[in-house]
């Protein structure tokens, strides 16, 4: 009788030779109960109110003993979550933009980065060009890129790209140990440029400051005066002020720091201003526990499966802001990049947070795609992304 | 700002026998800039036409007698980026980045 009400997951977690003393657990109850009936264990419960339900901590002997108990139905293990990329994407409203038609369908988007792996289904038939700019060969040896063009476009079923239909074009311009030199980043960002890409990804960066006038900034700068939107990482260099680096100083393309699915900004996310005085970032994006594609054979990340693995970054924030990019531009294909850069920041949700930490906001991919400021905060909303497939457990009574 | 940053330009003269990657922006034809930082004794590594650079490797002596070429605007070293992703282990720390080695390099000539 205990062993039905205990979830398996639960029981093997109690069973486990390195278990915990205490577990975090989530208790279902009879419909009829009400709060002050319900057996507890730990102190300062919390009683959800969808479902007669709370979540407590409790050692293996309370849970068994809870388990006797004909007040409770059943006894969840509470299981960490995180931040996956259907719920970043979700939490962006990518799919209001994906119901109102548009998916990036056809926009040449480049991801300059470690390469691809072009054997990954989610990309399967929008690969439309290769190129390798490190003597590797342009298969992605290190996982980066893939998992990046991931986030641009990746067509999974669970985990889908922002743009999931744009066409890709890669320039491996990062050798496998995940560095290069300058030159190499502006050999790909030329290589792209002369594919005719619309959009550019560099989720790479050096060490700041930086004030925009180095050679790879303004490489960056041209190729948006070519007419090419450049989405550019903020670094991973923060929280300390001014450490920005190149390309992230760039004065035209759009520079990206990292927040969590929470809108909390992520403590690695580098700071402006510039050293010429500029405030960056302009917008931050999801960047924490990102879930996306996996290279074959890669390392990188925590991976989920074969297919994907999970990473944090402003590495991962950037592809955010490039797959909205191609959504407007499948939508609107004559804005330029200024109008892009400006749309996104214009309508990005003001955090709160200080300008060289948050830009203007988190960007919203329906806001921006309406084209309207976005409306001032509002209470938070229900649990989004991966937290709705927490309740979804519950309900499923797994 | 001058044709080079202050500490580069000390750390090429600090070093003239050390060997450095460049980049070097110049006016005018990039294909003649090309042929004469060859000329110079520079290896030319590619050239750019987005923004008349031209990325070299060659001795810290040779690049700083570049600085007296009027054709050359600027000299910048050609520094290290790397990916910009934590991994889950460093989630909500602070990672500081990583490295550019050339930061650390000494001079060894």
């Amino acid at each position: 009788m205990t062993e039905i009400k205990i979830a398996s997951a639960l029981a093997e977690q109690m069973a486990a030779p390195d278990a915990p003393e205490e577990h975090r657990v989530i208790v279902r109850y009879k419909q009829d109960l009400t709060i002050a009936g319900r057996p507890l264990t730990g102190p300062s419960p919390y009683h959800f109110v969808l479902i007669p339900a709370a979540a407590t901590r409790a050692t293996s002997e309370q849970i068994r003993r809870l388990a006797l108990n004909p007040a409770v139905e059943r006894i969840w293990p509470d299981l960490p979550v995180h931040t996956c990329l259907d719920a970043s994407a979700a939490h962006i409203r990518a799919p209001l933009v994906w119901e109102a038609g548009f998916t990036g369908r056809g926009v040449p988007v480049a991801v300059v980065d470690t390469g691809i792996d072009p054997s990954h289904p989610d990309f399967a038939g929008r690969i439309m060009g290769m190129e390798d700019f490190t003597g590797e060969g342009p298969r992605d040896n290190h996982g980066h890129g893939t998992h990046v063009a991931g986030i641009v476009a990746g067509a999974g079923t669970k985990y889908k790209g922002i743009a999931p239909e744009a066409h890709i074009y890669t320039a491996k311009v990062l050798h496998s140990d995940g560095s290069g030199y300058m030159s190499e980043v502006m050999a790909g960002l030329e290589w792209a440029v002369q594919q005719h890409v619309k959009v550019i990804n560099l989720s790479l960066g050096g060490l700041g400051p930086c004030d925009g006038s180095d050679a790879l900034s303004t490489t960056c700068d041209a190729a948006v005066d070519r007419g090419v939107m450049v989405c550019v990482a903020a670094g991973n260099y923060g929280p300390g002020p001014s450490s920005i680096g190149p390309p992230g100083c760039a004065r035209k393309a759009l520079t990206v720091g990292a927040c969590s699915n929470d809108d909390v900004i992520a403590i690695f996310s580098a700071r402006g201003p510039t050293s010429d005085g500029r405030v960056k970032p302009d917008v931050l994006m999801p960047g924490v526990d990102i879930v996306s594609c996996r290279a074959q054979g890669a390392g990188m990340g925590t991976p989920v499966d074969a297919l994907y693995t999970r990473s944090s970054g402003t590495s991962m924030a950037t592809p955010h802001v490039a797959g909205v990019a191609a959504l407007l531009l499948e939508a609107f294909p004559d804005l330029s990049p200024g109008q892009i850069k400006e749309r996104l920041m214009n309508t990005a949700k003001d955090l709160g947070l200080e300008a060289n930490t948050q830009g203007e906001g988190r960007a919203d991919a329906y806001q921006a795609y309406l084209g309207e400021p976005h409306a001032p905060p509002l209470p938070p909303p229900g649990a989004p992304g991966c937290l709705v497939s927490v309740l979804q457990l519950l309900m499923a009574g797994r | 700002m001058g044709k080079i940053e202050a500490a580069f330009h000390k750390r090429l003269k600090e070093c003239p026998d050390q060997t450095v990657r460049l980049l070097v922006r110049v006016t005018g034809d990039i294909s003649q800039a090309t042929t004469r930082l060859t000329e110079l004794g520079a290896t030319v590594l590619r050239s750019f036409t987005l923004t008349d650079t031209v990325a070299v490797t060659c001795s810290g002596s040779t690049a700083a007698a570049l600085l007296q070429e009027p054709w050359v605007q600027a000299i910048e070293e050609d520094r290290q980026v790397f990916t910009q992703s934590n991994g889950a282990e460093n989630q909500g720390s602070s990672q500081g980045g990583k490295h550019d080695r050339n930061q650390d390099r000494v001079c060894t000539g």
